[in-house]
């Protein structure tokens, strides 16, 4: 659960912009709608956490999680993120692959290439970067992981030798935004999709981002 | 399959992911709230039946990861575990082959001892969350070159291969 090394800087890669924060939380005051109440169903207990559990059947069923047929020539263990299609793959054997829906935050799409997962954490916090402070104060200084945390369950943080690319695949807190283009975050996956990929993930898989700048 | 057929393998593979992907291109009027992918479903899809080999891989997960020459389950290797258990339990006409693997670093009969160990890790583990010891069996593979997931000199291909795989081998449908 190490938060204090989430990379508070901003960095520039050649030929790509800036890269931006990757988990600005959805923060609102809430009410929460009825349609939003029937995308949960109950509860789960998790390290000491307890996150809600997605209603399955209100998702739409090409967003769960399915083996399917993908060409691919990745080594099998690779994720690959085709954030325009808004699916995360896990690249099996035999041009198979575990396919998992995803939202996509603004800071998903600034960024595509390959990295690895070089840091993953289990309900991770979020420490907003002193020049989104400056602009936000409104901002908590740090936000420690929780059911609240926008991030969710889990996070994998992709490093590209050795930089922290400030790109992340991570849980979230509104199912239904998945499958879509969302105003905040990077990759985010429901929270039993996140738990699982984490499951399947160890520190130095290789992470290749489609292409989706045109 | 010989080196050079492998590689008319490959390259065929790839030029079918970048048709793939010119084809993904064309589809970016699509609303963006729509899948521009168009996989088929392999296997059953979303309609995996429960207890099935398919059922365990996608829904439980087959393979626990380690460490560098550590045979050692870590937190997550040990929540797989629990899941393999679990269903285990439920479904008691399986046997079960853990496979244990090492990455190509050090000998081969080093990695065959460390392999030993990984596999017999997740056995003892299994065995103390209730599965019966005479359903379990160990076999290590080393650093087997035809069961390595890729070689490479660098911690993508080594994080891969530092693994056991939880293979179900009688595959009885339930």
């Amino acid at each position: 659960m190490d938060v204090s090394a989430m990379a508070l800087t901003r960095r520039a890669f050649a030929g790509l912009a800036s890269v931006g924060i990757c988990a600005m939380p959805a923060l609102r005051a809430f009410a929460q709608t009825d349609d939003e109440a029937a995308y949960f169903a109950g509860t789960v207990e998790d390290n000491g956490y307890v996150y809600r559990r997605t209603n399955m059947d209100r998702i739409d069923p090409v967003w769960r999680k399915q083996l399917v047929n993908y060409v691919h020539s990745e080594q099998p263990g690779t994720i690959v993120v085709d954030t325009k299609a808004h699916f995360l793959y896990v690249a099996f054997e035999n041009n198979t692959a575990l396919r998992y829906g995803v939202g996509v935050g603004k800071e998903g799409f600034k960024w595509y290439g390959r990295a690895q997962v070089e840091r993953k954490a289990l309900w991770p916090g979020w420490t907003p970067p002193p020049e989104m402070l400056a602009r936000r104060p409104d901002l908590p200084r740090h936000m420690e992981g929780g059911p609240d945390n926008p991030l969710g369950p889990r996070a994998m943080y992709l490093y590209r030798d050795g930089h922290d690319l400030d790109y992340r695949l991570h849980g979230t807190v509104e199912p239904w935004s998945i499958g879509s283009d969302v105003s905040s975050g990077c990759i985010r996956l429901l929270p039993e999709h996140v738990i699982d990929l984490f499951q399947r993930t160890p520190v130095g898989t290789k992470v290749l981002v489609l292409e989706h700048l045109v | 399959m010989d080196k050079s057929k492998q590689k008319i393998a490959k390259v065929k593979r790839g030029m079918a992911l970048v048709m793939a992907l010119a084809l993904a291109g064309c589809a970016s009027d699509l609303a963006p709230s729509k899948s521009t992918a168009n996989d088929a479903p392999a296997g059953a899809g979303l309609n995996i039946p429960p207890g099935s080999n398919e059922d365990f891989i996608v829904n439980v997960g087959r393979r626990v990861f380690f460490t560098e020459n550590s045979a050692a389950l870590d937190d997550t290797a040990k929540t797989t575990l629990d899941n393999q258990a679990a269903w285990l339990s439920t479904y008691p006409a399986y046997k079960v082959k853990v496979e244990g693997f090492a990455d190509e670093k050090g000998s081969t009969q080093f990695n065959m001892q460390l392999g030993a160990k990984r596999a017999e890790a997740v056995v003892f583990y299994l065995v103390s969350k209730g599965i019966p010891a005479a359903r379990l069996k160990a076999k290590s593979f080393g650093n087997a070159s035809d069961r390595k997931v890729k070689a490479c000199d660098d911690i993508s291909c080594w994080s891969q291969n530092r693994r056991a795989v939880t293979v179900l081998v009688t595959d009885v449908e339930t």
